[in-house]
C-alpha cells in the first residue's frame, strides 16, 4: 500500500491510494459543550435528504449520548475492539490504523452492521456514565457522573475508508472542496464501504440497493452557503468552513484558528487513521479524561485548558470565533475580533456578519413610574 | 412429466417438480410407461446411484435417461472427474435453446464438465472462507445464440438484497478473445460477462422486492410527496420526486424496478471496471431445489454493442466461470472462480 502523511497521528501511514489532498477541504467544528441534543440538525438533514423509501433508518446526521449511546449499535467500541490496543507516544500514534491492521485480502478493519444494529438510533440517550446514587455524586467540575452529546455526520475524511474500500472506485473525493460522495450511477451495492467506514456513515438503501451517504449539502456549499445541519443548529455549536494542513494554517480562518492555532478542536478517533475533517471541542465537565483521550486523542487536556481560559474571559479571540458559529447562513472564511465585536468575512472579503462579544444589556428599574406598574422582567 | 400443482412440464423424471417442488405421486408409473414407449432400458424408482450412472453410460440417449425416474434430477450433477482448467465445448443444436428450463432434456443430452473452483484472492477484497468446491458446466449453441448451464451446490437460497446484510446468490460467465490472458480483461482486450442474479430473477417472477419483502411490518406515515399511498412502489414516485430514490433517478441498473432479464450483460477491462452494456438482450433462468442451483445464461453470438465479444461457430474463445454464495457474504470480488480456460463452438455435427 502507498504511504501517506496523516498530521493527526503525526506520522506516515498506509492507505490504499496515493495521497491527493483536495485544493481545499471543507471542515466543521462542533462544540460539544453547547450541544443540547435537540436533534434539529438530525431532522433538518432527514427532511432534506433521507425521506425517501428505503432511507427510513438512515441518519446521515445523528446526535448520540456518550458514553452509552451509539448509532448504529456500538459502532465505536466494536471497531476499537477489532483494532486492539491503541498507543500514543506524545502526539504520535504508534499503534495500527484500520488500514495497517487489515487482514490479508482486506482493505481495512471493519464490520458490516445488521438491521438490529440500526434499530435503536437513540439508545443510551441521557444515560449518565455512572450511578448517581453513590456518595461521591455532588456538583463539582469535572463531574463524577457525566454524559455529553456527540453530534455526528460524515467526516469527509482526507483518507476515507469508504473510498479506499470501494472495489470499483464508485466513491470519490471532490478536488474542489474535499466532499466525499458515492456515485449513484456507478455503485453496485457491494457494501464494502458500509463495512469499512469505522464511523458507519455510509448506508445501504433498501429500495435502490446501493450505498448512500452525507453529501455535506454540496449544492449549498457550492454557492457559499453552509450545510443544512449547520445552519439549523439551535445551540449554535457548529462552525463550518475550510481547513488547511497545520503548516499552512491561517490564523484568521475560523476553522484553522480553532484546530491549529488554539488547538481547542480535535478529530474524532484520530487513531483510526482517516484524518477526519469534523472536529470536536471536548466537553469540559467530563470526569473521565481517559475516555475523552480515547475518543479525541492526546490533545484533550490542552483543548480543555484552552476552552476554560476562554470561558474565564482570558481569550476574547477564541470567544469571538465561537460566537460566529451559526451567526450567518453564509460560509465564513475570515474573522477579526476588534472593539468588542467579532466580524465574519466571506470569500471575497465582504463582511457577512458582526456579533458583539458581550450581548448588550439594559437593566431597568423594577418599578415603572410612568405606567405606575411593577415590571416582570427588568433586563 | 406434468406437475399436478403448477401444471408445468419437464422432461426428466424425479420425485418432485423442479419448478414448485410439489411431489409427483402417481407419476412414477407414467414415467416408466413413457420410457417403455421410447424403447429405453427399464429401471424403476429403486435404482441405485451407481447402477443409474452405469445405465447412463449404456443408454447414451435422452430417452434412456428419462427412465431414471426418481433419482434423475438429483443425479443431473454428474460425478465426472474434476478439471482444473475449463475446456468447454458448446454443442451445436437446431431450434431454440432451452433458456427457461435448466432441466430440459437438451441439456442432458450433452456432456458436462465439473470444474474446480478457487477463492478469488488476486484482487482485494478476497473471498473469505472456503471456495465453492466445484461447478458443473454445459453449453449449447444454435448458430444464433449461445447458452451455458451452470450447476452448483448451495444449501442456502439467497434471492433478496433488501437488508444491509443480505447478499444474493449469483453466477457469471466471462467470455474473452482467444488472446485474453487475465480474468477480467484489459483496456486493449475487453471481456464480455453474463451475470445472473437470484434477486433479479425474484424481482421478475414476483414483482420488485421492495421494503416489505424484508420488513413485513414496516410502518410509515407517508413518503413525500406520496400522501395517502399505502406501500408505494418506486414507480409511484412522479418524475419530479424521483430524486428521493437517487439510484433510480440516475439510472443505476441495480435500482430499476423493471428489468428485461435476470441476466445482466457487462463489459470489463480489468478488475473493478465492469460496465452494464447498453443493449440488455442476455437471457436466462435459474432453478433452486434440493440445495442446488441450476442456471441457464444465454447471449446472442452477434454482438449488440460496441466492445461486446463476437462469437462464431468453429471459433475458440477464453472462458471462465464464477459463483457467488450470498449466505457466505460473497459480492463483487468476493467470489469463487474457475481458472481461465477455452470455449470452443462446435461448427457442425
Amino acid at each position: 500500500m502507498p504511504r501517506v502523511y496523516n498530521w493527526q497521528i503525526g506520522r506516515e501511514m498506509e492507505y490504499p491510494f496515493e495521497a491527493a489532498r483536495p485544493r481545499r477541504q471543507a471542515a466543521a467544528v462542533f462544540d460539544t459543550n453547547k450541544c443540547i441534543a435537540c436533534q434539529t440538525c438530525t431532522m433538518a438533514c432527514k427532511t432534506t435528504w433521507t425521506s425517501g423509501r428505503g432511507q427510513e433508518y438512515m441518519f446521515w446526521n445523528n446526535v448520540e449520548t456518550k458514553p452509552w449511546g451509539s448509532y448504529p449499535l456500538a459502532w465505536d467500541v466494536r471497531v476499537l475492539e477489532m483494532l486492539g490496543v491503541q498507543r500514543w507516544q506524545g502526539e504520535r500514534y504508534v499503534g495500527k490504523t484500520i488500514f495497517e491492521a487489515a487482514a490479508l485480502g482486506e482493505r481495512a478493519v471493519g464490520y458490516l452492521p445488521d438491521d438490529l444494529d440500526y434499530a435503536y438510533p437513540n439508545r443510551g440517550e441521557d444515560e449518565i456514565s455512572d450511578s448517581a446514587l453513590g456518595q461521591r455524586f455532588y456538583l463539582r467540575l469535572p463531574h463524577d457522573a457525566w454524559f455529553f452529546y456527540l453530534p455526528r455526520i460524515c467526516n469527509h475524511c482526507t483518507y476515507p475508508a469508504c473510498l479506499g474500500s470501494c472495489p470499483r472506485t464508485a466513491i470519490y473525493k471532490r478536488p474542489e472542496d474535499g466532499i466525499v460522495l458515492v456515485d449513484q450511477q456507478r455503485c453496485r451495492g457491494y457494501r464494502e464501504c458500509v463495512k469499512n467506514c469505522p464511523y458507519k456513515k455510509v448506508f445501504y438503501n433498501h429500495v435502490t440497493r446501493v450505498a448512500e451517504k452525507c453529501v455535506l449539502c454540496y449544492p449549498a456549499v457550492e454557492r457559499g452557503i453552509q450545510p443544512r445541519c449547520m445552519r439549523n443548529c439551535i445551540g449554535k455549536i457548529r462552525t463550518f468552513g475550510f481547513i488547511n494542513t497545520p503548516e499552512r494554517a491561517e490564523p484568521d480562518n475560523p476553522v484553522d484558528f480553532l484546530v491549529h492555532v488554539r488547538k481547542v478542536a480535535l478529530p474524532l478517533l484520530p487513531q483510526l487513521g482517516l484524518e477526519p475533517n469534523v472536529y470536536y471541542i471536548p466537553p469540559v465537565h467530563v470526569g473521565n479524561l481517559d475516555f475523552l483521550r480515547m475518543l479525541f486523542g492526546p490533545g484533550v487536556d490542552g483543548a480543555i485548558a484552552a476552552y476554560r481560559r476562554a470561558m474565564a474571559g482570558e481569550d476574547p479571540e477564541l470567544v469571538g470565533v465561537l460566537l460566529l458559529a451559526v451567526s450567518t447562513d453564509r460560509i465564513v472564511h475570515r474573522f477579526k475580533v476588534q472593539g468588542g465585536y467579532v466580524y465574519g468575512y466571506g470569500e471575497d472579503g465582504s463582511e457577512l456578519v458582526r456579533v458583539p462579544l458581550k450581548e448588550p444589556t439594559q437593566v431597568r428599574d423594577f418599578y415603572d413610574r410612568e405606567l405606575q406598574a411593577y415590571r416582570h422582567n427588568v433586563t | 412429466m406434468r406437475c399436478s400443482r403448477c401444471g408445468r412440464t419437464w422432461h426428466v423424471g424425479g420425485d418432485a417438480c423442479p419448478y414448485c417442488g410439489a411431489p409427483t405421486e402417481g407419476q412414477a408409473e407414467a414415467s416408466r410407461k413413457e420410457a417403455g414407449d421410447h424403447g429405453g432400458t427399464s429401471g424403476g424408482g429403486a435404482l441405485s446411484r451407481r447402477r443409474f450412472l452405469g445405465g447412463l453410460a449404456l443408454a447414451g440417449g435422452a430417452a434412456g435417461l428419462a427412465v431414471a425416474g426418481l433419482a434423475a434430477t438429483r443425479t443431473f450433477l454428474s460425478q465426472e472427474p474434476v478439471q482444473q482448467v475449463p475446456q468447454v465445448t458448446s454443442h451445436l443444436v437446431s431450434g431454440d435453446l432451452p433458456v427457461e428450463d435448466p432441466y430440459a432434456v437438451a441439456w442432458l443430452r450433452i456432456g458436462e464438465q465439473r470444474l474446480a473452483m478457487q477463492v478469488q484472492n488476486v484482487v482485494v477484497p478476497f473471498k473469505t472462507g472456503a471456495a465453492l468446491p466445484t461447478v458443473s458446466v454445459r453449453s449449447l449453441h444454435n448458430g444464433r445464440e449461445i447458452a451455458f448451464r451452470l450447476e452448483w451446490e448451495d444449501p442456502h437460497l439467497d434471492d433478496l438484497t433488501v437488508r444491509t446484510d443480505q447478499f444474493r446468490d449469483a453466477c457469471g460467465v466471462l467470455l474473452g478473445s482467444p488472446t485474453a490472458v487475465w480474468t477480467m480483461g484489459s483496456p486493449d482486450d475487453p471481456v464480455t460477462i453474463l451475470h445472473w442474479k437470484a434477486d433479479w430473477q425474484r424481482d421478475l417472477e414476483q414483482g420488485y422486492q421492495d421494503l416489505e419483502a424484508a420488513f413485513p411490518n414496516a410502518a410509515f406515515d407517508f413518503y413525500p410527496p406520496l400522501v395517502g399511498v399505502a406501500r408505494p412502489s418506486p414507480e409511484d414516485y412522479p418524475p419530479e420526486a424521483r430524486h428521493r430514490l437517487p439510484g433510480l433517478a440516475v439510472g443505476n441498473p441495480l435500482s430499476q424496478p423493471r428489468r428485461p432479464s435476470a441476466v445482466e450483460k457487462l463489459q470489463a477491462m480489468g478488475p473493478g471496471t465492469i460496465l452494464t452494456l447498453p443493449t440488455q438482450d442476455a437471457r436466462g433462468r435459474g432453478v433452486w431445489r434440493d440445495g442446488r442451483w441450476a442456471v441457464v445464461l444465454t447471449k446472442r453470438l452477434e454482438p449488440s454493442d460496441q466492445g461486446e465479444l463476437r462469437l462464431e461457430p468453429g471459433g475458440s474463445y477464453a472462458v471462465a466461470f464464477a459463483v457467488w454464495l450470498g449466505s457466505a457474504g460473497d459480492r463483487g470480488a468476493r467470489k469463487s472462480i474457475s481458472q481461465l480456460g477455452t470455449l470452443w463452438l462446435e461448427a457442425s455435427r
